[in-house]
């Protein structure tokens, strides 16, 4: 039987490197997409999972265990993408990874660009939420856990978010006009 | 969009995936005729197909990461005991000869060990520059005291493997390294409190991280406002400003981001974005926060 995450925990706590293998295993795919809908970069996506898993084992003696392992693996994720984001210029226009725009149609490809540049300029809070809803693929139960909330303060923070992107793409497209 | 607030709370549930069939067609027929909500809708979808569109990673490219992770592991955990060792033979070793010979040849002194011990601590203080390196500094200081002097020196008072006292200048590498770390320490609230008020006399960036990250993470309210009143003489400083806008939208504590508030309204930040922080995370304690932060602006 599969061991839990409490108790792989425990087991990396003593010391066991087997163990930390296994919750990397166990997670890196889900830690990767969210930093995928972060990033926008495949490269910059594998990164943050480098480093979202260095900061785990550093700080496993503060997971107080309160809510799950996971969610606190997830929040050190989205702030590892977005020390990312800070840290370099790379999410500008021309440095996209191309497969974000993989339609072939110009406009359809503009008007996702716009969604992911607007994305970026939104708070942490709604972007988290977003990312986790589409790239992540998490429940709204899940989403508040790794928020810290209520599952309707989260549905909310969801509905502000895509409200806020909203604003940002009207107006953005008002410009170009 | 007269219609709007009506629906907008469908909205949130059909974003959750969590209206029933007779809903979604109320709301669909609402959204043919309303330009905003067919908007909001079209982006749902436009986001439900850039995640699905998400390049997958190569699982060779997950395992190089994997095995990168694992390698840095281990060479931490090598690196500790050596740098123990290291030091150990550096200070025990000598000290053990200096007490035979001080045994031995009666008249000569056999002291220097502390001596010894507290120039391995001011080297090791003086090439740890980020916090990581003061987590993974072989030493750990305890029962920590300051005590400021005239000359701009503090008489600093701790135990590392023994119990210490040494004078130095405020600046010394080993004042903000025992700070810095005092900071950290996730044992003692009263220690991160005492070595908060005396970061408040003097910040440079290895304390000023450890402050900044106190305000960020530390579990204890007392010691999150503490760092808060070192930090609101920095408020000329782009990252300070912006840990206190996030304390102001995301802290669990009503008083914390009370006193955010108090810091960021009456430091020029821009109102606007202070009320924009504060109604980004809805919940008790907003209608708090707003009214404190018209009294400010009916202040003149």
């Amino acid at each position: 039987m599969e061991p839990t995450d409490d108790e792989l925990l425990a087991e990396i706590g003593s010391g066991s490197d087997l163990a930390f293998d296994r919750l990397m295993r166990r997670y890196r795919r889900l830690v990767y997409r969210v930093a995928y809908g972060f990033t926008g970069d495949r490269e910059g996506a594998l990164d943050v999972v480098q480093e979202t898993f260095l900061k785990v084992h550093t700080r496993l003696g503060s997971f107080r265990g309160e809510g799950k392992v996971r969610n606190w693996i997830m929040r050190i994720a989205a702030n590892e993408a977005m020390n990312w984001k800070r840290s370099s210029s790379r999410l500008e226009t021309s440095e996209l990874d191309e497969s974000t725009f993989s339609r072939s149609d110009e406009r359809d490809a503009i008007a996702e660009r716009t969604l992911t540049r607007s994305l970026a300029a939104l708070g942490p809070r709604h972007r988290l939420a977003i990312v986790l809803r589409y790239y992540g693929e998490r429940s709204t139960r899940e989403i508040a856990a790794t928020l810290e909330c209520s599952e309707g303060t989260a549905r909310n923070v969801l509905f502000r978010g895509l409200a806020k992107l909203r604003t940002m793409m009207t107006e953005s497209e008002e410009s170009l006009r | 969009m007269s219609d709007c607030s009506r629906f907008e709370s469908m909205l949130e549930s059909y974003l959750a995936s969590d209206l029933d069939p007779r809903a979604v067609s109320e709301l669909l027929a609402h959204t043919a005729g309303c330009e905003g909500c067919r908007r909001l809708l079209a982006i749902h979808r436009d986001l439900a197909e850039a995640g699905a569109a998400a390049p997958e990673p190569d699982e060779a490219d997950l395992e190089l990461r994997q095995e990168r992770v694992l390698a840095e592991i281990r060479r931490r955990r090598a690196r500790r005991p050596l740098r123990v060792a290291a030091l150990a033979a550096g200070i025990i070793l000598p000290f053990a000869v200096g007490l035979i010979l001080g045994r031995a040849l009666p008249g000569r002194g056999g002291g220097g060990a502390s001596s010894r011990l507290m120039d391995a601590l001011q080297a090791e203080a003086a090439s740890n520059r980020g916090l990581t390196d003061v987590e993974d500094s072989p030493f750990t200081y305890s029962n920590v005291s300051y005590r400021r002097l005239a000359d701009d020196r503090v008489a600093l008072d701790f135990d590392v493997t023994t119990h210490l006292t040494t004078v130095e200048s405020t600046r010394s590498s080993l004042v903000r390294e025992v700070l810095a770390q005092s900071l950290l320490n996730p044992s003692s609230v009263g220690e991160r409190l005492k070595a908060m008020s005396f970061a408040a006399s003097g910040l440079e960036p290895k304390v000023e991280r450890a402050v900044l990250f106190a305000l960020r993470r530390d579990e204890s309210v007392a010691v999150r406002l503490a760092a808060l009143t070192v930090l609101v003489g920095r408020l000329d400083d782009e990252e300070v400003r912006s840990a206190l806008m996030a304390v102001l939208r995301d802290d669990p504590s009503v008083q914390v981001r009370l006193a955010a508030l108090e810091s960021l309204a009456s430091h020029r930040v821009d109102h606007r974005q202070v009320r924009d922080a504060i109604r980004e995370r809805p919940g008790s304690g907003n209608e708090a926060l707003m009214v404190r932060l018209a009294e400010i602006e009916r202040q003149p």
